[in-house]
């Protein structure tokens, strides 16, 4: 029994160092297809849509970083956690699904300069008498979150004394607080206010002040320079064009709650 | 471009992760043995139970064999709560993996209760033993014997399915994985130390296992 316990331990040591090298530049253009990492259940980031294909603003987006390096989008789908290891494991080449930029997560992947910011705001219901985010300070509030999500981190520091629930996804969140199991959900209010529709009866409350900001970057492999530098400069032309502000109206219906401020030297 | 692994952000986490682990074993532990009470009842009523007792636990071994274990608690966990009934995620995890486990190990265990020769259940009553009796000195031992095997392959399905918990707000092993490695992104390292946790974890349950197996019905199981 030890020796197969040892020979497995030996098996995984061995299969750990195979992890491809990511694709350069060079090597996308060849091979005619962007990889593009999004998450399938995140409208209206990315997610199925009435005719069943990918749409949301991660699509247009993949769409026009794959037309400006004139090769075929491929999406990729992943999930909330698995977006990093995707992009570690060379599954994909580059990862959107609302990447928020942190230096641990730096020392990992690279980042390139913002696409869209988040600011956290607390979706709640009548039934929470707390009118600012600092209300929610106390014990007795159960906070919901996604586990995989950056800002359950973030929060402990922020909120520390509420309990923390963490589910599996987006809907879940805002099904754990219409069914009671918790108090309120702070988060970038955009990515969840959709799924409040489910559950009409339910007086939702929206406290919009927010508690911070984070900016939310287009992912690529460690050391990818060439990929990060071509992006770096698309996004600002695609920022600068109203591109992004344009798109992320058309599928929010309001603009971004912090703009991303331009900067072409970066 | 390159990958270097890094183990040095999960080691820090590791006792936090071995609490994870402690939660895991529990949610394996209470599922096996309050499975293993509906299963020995529920093998029981398949074999000696009127038409009525082995159509309904037919039925209820079809619907539990035949549905992923994660839609049994979901469904527990998400749908019940319309219904007026809101139950902890803990509890949820614990009743849907009971009900699980209820299911295989009634087939499990119909094989050892079919494995009793008829011969031995005659003598039993002609001496006069109880019902009780007759479970615990006859047929158990018996029983045994025959599913120790398939039994502890279960348990560590258990202990490994114990981790569609963490989809459902408990914090076990596998939860807790993916917590830190949100925060870190160290994932493939984070999940090699978490396998090697779980084969600590499996080794560990069939060991004593195998210890009740002997102590308790004599079998011949190996230990390590």
């Amino acid at each position: 029994m030890f020796r197969r316990f040892f020979l497995l331990c030996l098996a995984l040591a061995l299969a750990l160092p195979a992890v491809a090298p990511a694709r350069t530049l060079d090597e996308i253009i060849k091979s005619g297809t962007l990889r593009v990492g999004v998450n399938p259940n995140f409208p209206p980031m990315s997610s199925y849509g009435k005719s069943n294909a990918l749409e949301g603003f991660d699509v247009d987006v993949g769409r026009a970083v794959a037309q400006s390096l004139g090769v075929k989008v491929e999406f990729v789908t992943t999930e909330t956690a698995q977006r990093v290891p995707f992009l570690v494991s060379n599954r994909i080449d580059i990862a959107l699904g609302a990447l928020t930029r942190t230096p641990q997560r730096a020392k990992l992947v690279s980042f390139t300069v913002p696409l869209h910011t988040e600011a956290m705001g607390v979706i709640t219901t009548d039934k929470v008498a707390a009118r600012t985010w600092q209300d929610l300070n106390k014990k007795e509030v159960t906070l919901v979150n996604m586990r995989g999500n950056l800002s359950v981190d973030i929060l402990k520091g922020k909120l520390p004394n509420p309990k923390v629930l963490l589910v599996d996804g987006n809907a879940d969140t805002i099904r754990a607080i219409a069914q009671g199991r918790a108090d309120a959900l702070v988060e970038n209010v955009d990515f969840f206010l959709n799924f409040t529709r489910n559950y009409p009866n339910v007086k939702w409350r929206v406290l919009k002040d927010p508690i911070f900001v984070a900016y939310c970057a287009i992912g690529v492999r460690k050391n990818n320079e060439a990929l990060r530098e071509f992006l770096n400069v698309l996004l600002y032309d695609l920022h600068s064009s109203g591109m992004i502000n344009d798109t992320w109206k058309k599928w929010y219906g309001a603009p971004m709650a912090v703009p991303v401020a331009v900067d072409p030297f970066f | 471009m390159d990958y270097t692994f890094q183990f040095g952000d999960v080691f820090a986490q590791l006792p936090y992760l071995l609490g994870g682990a402690l939660v895991s074993l529990q949610i394996a532990f209470v599922s096996f043995w309050a499975g293993t009470v509906i299963g020995i009842a529920g093998a029981i009523a398949r074999v000696y139970g009127n038409p009525l007792a082995r159509r309904v636990t037919g039925g209820y071994v079809t619907f539990f064999t035949n549905t992923p274990a994660l839609v049994q608690v979901f469904l527990l966990y998400y749908a019940l709560p319309d219904a007026g009934v809101l139950l902890q995620p803990m509890t949820a995890v614990l009743i849907g993996l009971t009900l699980n486990a209820g299911a295989y190990l009634t087939e499990i265990l119909r094989a050892g209760v079919i494995s009793v020769r008829r011969s031995e259940m005659e003598a039993a009553i002609t001496l006069g033993m109880s019902r009780l009796q007759i479970l615990r000195f006859v047929m158990l031992p018996h029983i045994a014997k025959t599913i120790y095997a398939p039994l502890s392959n279960f348990f560590v399905w258990l202990v490994l399915g114990s981790s569609l918990a963490a989809l459902f707000g408990v914090e076990e092993l596998t939860g807790r994985a993916i917590n830190i490695s949100t925060a870190n992104l160290r994932t493939i390292e984070t999940f090699a130390v978490v396998a090697v946790i779980y084969v600590v974890l499996t080794l560990l349950a069939s060991t004593s296992l195998a210890l009740v197996g002997r102590w308790a019905f004599r079998v011949k199981a190996k230990v390590i």
